[in-house]
């Protein structure tokens, strides 16, 4: 699926320079369940914006599907990210002036392929169990629904690659093992994940758990 | 406690100095505009302000049979003094007369209109006296007042009292009194007074006249009233006057109608000027119009204001919050945006003030205006901090209002995404805002787009005037000046007439049709070769010529005779006449002389108009009259004007004319024509270009704030795979329906205000449906224009960078 070879990050602010990643190899083959870990400020999230090719790495290859994608345009990133990734966020990042629905059709919006988007979106909301909410606003939601909307608005275009930022970072425990037992479902149907967390239990649901530390890969663990 | 409120209110504007600047900015202009047109509306009221209100004037009007009316800023010479004695109301009356001289001390030279006056005018029009003893400086004959412009122009010193002016370089006038300048807004234009009891002075040669059936409007004729008494009981002596004194029997001959009439001098700008006006009149619709548009420019920056603190208020509600939760009241709150906007339109009035101060020489030249602008004075102090203190109120109650009554929890929650539906009835309200404001700046738009137009006119019919290369040349038509004229180099042809238009005597005579049925037509005395010289080709008939017999003046025993015309077309119609060929020939009798004098059609010519494009073309009957000649037109050779106007000035005194030449360039003349218009133009744009910065810094801003608003979500479909492209389409489209919503509104509104305002014009450009459609297209460019650099900006900033936005 993805192959990272000696992947770096640097930002520089003004003169200091904080190198977030360091040397990063990893590959994650189709389908896969994989965990990442670590301390604050290790460079999870940062990682995972490259891998969703929402930013760029300073130095090192990226390879999505095949493709190198360290240095292609703007554009490009567009049509990748377009094709083939769905985002779950912490904070959820539902657009508040949308309804549940016309937020899950946001990530149908931007792609050609038309079809029939009600039954789609329909279909996206039965399976993380929000079709009764498709015309209520996300702030009428609670944090847990709101994350399902989120999966549900990751899904909808069966984007081989989903990537999930500390999804039940905000959740208590059991709305965060209901978006668990969904993402675990999704990985099942076949499509890869990859997720951060800080939480032993939600790590151990995937299969395999990447661990961390100041822009690092220090262990790895499968099951 | 008190001091609190400022303090915070001074600490956030710093932090947020772009909005602040911007906010500023905005006020800064409207004011400063709206303070402008403030100060030319309260000169346009304030007209003769200086004298005091129960000074009023006497004016005229004589209609003739066919409805003809002929309206004087005067009355005749002879009315003052049988006035002063049948109304007891009157407690001082005065004349005064005008008349050109060419005066002269040392080496200063110039023509200038003298105003022959009785010696109690400066009791009737009190005036400012800088020297001499004005209750007696007129008393004596030969003596002049000077104002201190004059003075200074012919004597280079304030009290030149006691020096002496010569007249056509023979009359020695001493100066007896110099007063003040006086303002530009009054009706008067005067710089030269005289005693009206110089034997050789015209009023002096009136009053010399024999009574009798006469009328002459030219006398300006001004009272005061006893105290207590009104103006009521002098209007109501006015008809018996008409008979008294100026012996015109109700029913008379000639079928005339002399009505009368007084005016409070502060009435005069805005009352419908008569023919021999000083000054053209005020325009009270203009005058409206500039009150209006202040209005709106002060409204389009308080909608700005209003927009640009909503904009941003979402950014500051985790700022409520915290201070709630601090323990701040709704009231502390509250006091604290409201002391904001009071800082801030404070700041903006400040700057407002330097800049008219800056543009107030300018602005008084292009006016030609002496604008003052005491704004330290109490009064006008007072009306500016009220003006500040209610747009502050006005302008900073509702974000106000909205922010300070935030719940804490809300404010508090974290996201400011949870507060953008609670933000939705502001966003409401802010886009009526906009709307508003784009509608008022699509009006101003068209509406000026139309007066340009209009001007534009008005210039080409001015500009078709000029292209004749005329030069005017006030003097009797001796056949040595003539002659003389049209030898020298550069002059084509010199042609006499009657001097109406540069003049104000008019002569209207009656006609009939039929016994039944009389008309009144404008006769205007020309030479063989005017109506040629002036562009003219008959539409039916012929034009005056010598060979022809048709220049003759009227036999000297008064006995019969036949008087050839050309009339124009719309003299043609006055006469119920439609097809040119059918007129020539027709004979009409002049009322005034039955029996002795008729009318004969020879000529038919196009209407030419000389005149404003405000008044309509007069029905005109072109006769060949040589005793009323009093103007020659000299056509002059491309280029060759100075030339011609130096040589006028040799040929004038070799002809023996007294004083300097006076002459006036056709060019100019028309200029003038249209100068009033041209200024109501460039005023007009000018403001359209203020409501225009005003509303771009308005739109910069809230685009700005808006598209930082909307961050989150940018990122959100950036992560979804929108392009750069698709994202700036999404936050140019939020400003494309308020500029239709604004045309839909401003359209309607515009029609009605311009229709109404070219119906003020006898010639005028068609309301075009183009113009609505080019107006509202220029406010889709500006606002695209001015949106859409940020726009693009956000649109493409890497999502990363959105998503991590809190
Ligand atoms: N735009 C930026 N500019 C400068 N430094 C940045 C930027 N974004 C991230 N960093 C730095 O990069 C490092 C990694 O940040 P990152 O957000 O990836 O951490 P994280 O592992 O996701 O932490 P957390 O578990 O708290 O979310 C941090 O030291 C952070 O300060
Ligand atoms: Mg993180």
């Amino acid at each position: 699926m993805l192959t990272l070879t000696n992947l770096g990050k640097s930002y520089r602010t003004s003169e200091i320079e904080t190198r977030a990643l360091d040397a990063i190899s990893l590959e994650v083959a189709a389908g896969e369940f994989l965990a990442i870990m670590g301390p604050s400020g290790c460079g999870k999230s940062t990682l995972l914006n490259i891998l969703g090719c929402l930013d760029r790495a300073s130095d090192g290859s990226y390879r999505l599907m095949g493709e190198e994608v360290a240095h292609v345009s703007e554009a490009k990133l567009t049509q990748l990210r377009r094709a083939h990734i769905g985002f779950v966020f912490q904070s959820f990042n539902l657009i508040d002036d949308l309804t549940v629905a016309e937020n899950v059709e946001v990530a149908l919006l931007y792609r050609q392929d038309g079809g029939s988007r009600k039954a789609r979106i329909a279909e996206a909301l039965e399976r993380v169990g929000m079709a009764h909410r498709a015309r209520h606003r996300p702030r009428q939601l609670s944090g847990g629904q709101q994350q399902r909307v989120a999966i549900a608005r990751a899904l909808v275009s069966n984007p081989k690659l989903i990537l999930a930022d500390e999804p039940t970072g905000n959740l208590d425990t059991a709305n965060g093992k209901a978006v668990m037992d969904l993402l675990n479902g999704i990985s099942g149907a076949g499509a890869t994940i990859i997720m951060v967390t800080h939480s032993p239990a939600h790590a151990a649901v995937a299969r395999r758990t990447v661990r961390m530390l100041d822009g690092r890969i220090v262990s790895e663990t499968q099951v | 406690m008190f001091r609190d409120p400022w303090v915070t209110a001074f600490r956030s504007l710093m932090n947020g100095k772009f909005h602040a600047a911007l906010t500023i900015a905005g006020l800064a202009i409207g004011f400063a505009a709206a303070l402008l047109l403030s100060l030319y509306v309260r000169d346009e009221l304030g007209y003769d302000g200086t004298f005091p209100a129960d000074v009023y004037r006497v004016s005229s009007a004589v209609t003739m049979p066919g409805g003809a009316t002929v309206v004087f800023d005067g009355t005749d010479y002879a009315l003052a003094a049988g006035m002063k004695m049948d109304v007891p109301q009157i407690q001082a009356i005065a004349r005064m007369m005008p008349q050109d001289w060419t005066v002269r001390h040392d080496q200063v030279e110039a023509n200038e209109t003298v105003y022959w006056a009785d010696p109690q005018l400066f009791s009737v029009l009190p005036m400012r006296v800088l020297a001499g003893d004005l209750g007696a400086a007129l008393d004596a004959p030969n003596s002049v007042v000077l104002t201190r412009a004059m003075a200074r122009k012919y004597f280079g010193t304030d009290a030149p009292v006691g020096q002496t002016l010569r007249f056509n370089r023979t009359h020695v006038m001493r100066v007896t009194a110099v007063v003040q300048d006086l303002p530009s807004n009054t009706h008067l234009v005067a710089g030269i007074f005289a005693s009206g009891r110089t034997p050789f002075s015209n009023l002096a040669e009136m009053d010399a006249r024999p009574a009798g059936f006469h009328f002459d409007g030219s006398t300006y004729t001004y009272f005061r009233l006893r105290p207590g008494a009104t103006p009521a009981a002098v209007r109501a002596a006015l008809p018996d006057l008409v008979v008294s004194r100026l012996l015109i029997p109700k029913q008379n001959a000639f079928g005339v109608a002399v009505t009368l009439s007084v005016l409070s001098v502060r009435d005069i700008h805005f009352a419908p000027a008569g023919i021999n006006a000083m000054k053209a009149p005020g325009s009270a619709a203009t005058v409206g119009a500039a009150a209006t548009v202040a209005l709106l420019i002060l409204a389009g920056a308080c909608v700005n204001f209003i927009n640009l603190a909503t904009a941003r208020a979402s950014r500051r509600a985790l700022e409520v919050g915290v201070r709630k939760a601090a323990g701040a009241g709704r009231g502390t709150l509250a006091l604290q945006f409201i002391a904001e906007a009071v800082l801030q339109v404070g700041a903006g009035m400040a700057v407002a003030l330097a800049v008219v101060e800056q543009l107030l020489p300018d602005f008084n030249a292009f006016l030609q205006r002496d604008i003052g602008f005491p704004y330290w004075r109490p009064d006008m102090a007072a009306v500016l901090l009220l003006v500040v203190l209610t747009v502050s109120l006005l302008a900073g109650a509702y974000p106000a209002l909205v922010l300070s009554s935030l719940r804490p929890v809300e404010a508090l929650r974290g996201e400011s995404g949870h507060l953008d539906a609670r933000w939705l009835d502001g966003g409401r309200l802010r886009r009526i805002l906009v709307v508003v404001q784009f509608a008022i700046l699509t009006g101003l738009m068209i509406a000026s787009a139309v007066i340009w137009r209009q001007t534009q006119f008005a210039a080409g019919s001015a500009a078709r005037l000029a292209s004749r290369n005329m030069v005017l040349v006030s003097a009797p038509c001796t056949d040595g000046l003539r002659d003389g004229l049209a030898r020298l180099p550069g002059v084509r042809e010199v042609v006499c007439s009657q001097p109406t238009m540069i003049s104000s005597e008019d002569t209207v005579e009656m006609m009939e049709t039929s016994p039944t049925d009389i008309r009144s037509l404008h006769t205007l005395s020309v030479d063989a070769g005017f109506l040629e010289a002036y562009g003219l080709t008959p539409l039916a008939g012929r034009l005056f010529d010598r060979a022809h017999g048709d220049v003759a003046a009227p036999p000297p025993d008064g006995g019969p005779q036949t008087v050839r015309m050309v009339i124009n077309e719309t003299a043609l119609r006055d006469l119920g006449l439609h097809d040119p060929g059918k007129a020539i020939g027709l004979r009409l009798q002049a009322s005034a002389a039955r029996g002795q004098r008729f009318f004969t059609i020879i000529g038919v010519v196009p209407d030419f108009p000389t005149g404003s494009v405000r008044v309509p073309v007069a029905p005109v009957a072109y006769i060949a009259d040589p005793s009323r000649f009093g103007m020659l037109s000299a056509r002059v050779t491309p280029g060759r004007m100075a030339e011609a106007l130096a040589g006028i000035a040799d040929v004038w005194m070799a002809a023996g004319q007294p004083g300097l030449p006076r002459t006036l360039p056709l060019s100019l003349y028309a200029a003038n024509l249209y100068r009033d218009l041209w200024r109501e133009g460039v005023l007009f744009t000018l403001a359209t270009g203020v409501a225009l910065a005003i509303a771009c810094i308005g739109l910069f801003g809230m685009a700005a704030f808006l598209a930082e608003r909307r961050t989150k979500e940018i990122g959100i479909r950036k992560a979804m795979g929108a392009t750069t492209g698709q994202v700036a389409a999404l936050l140019l489209r939020q400003f494309l329906t308020p500029v239709l919503w604004a045309n839909l509104l401003a359209w309607p509104v515009v029609w009605w205000l311009m229709r109404h305002w070219l119906a003020g014009f006898a010639a005028h450009v068609p309301l075009s449906f183009w113009l609505f459609l080019a107006g509202g297209a220029v406010t889709l460019v500006v606002t695209l224009a001015t949106v859409a650099g940020q726009g693009i900006l956000v649109a493409r900033r890497p999502p990363v960078a959105a998503l991590r936005y809190e």
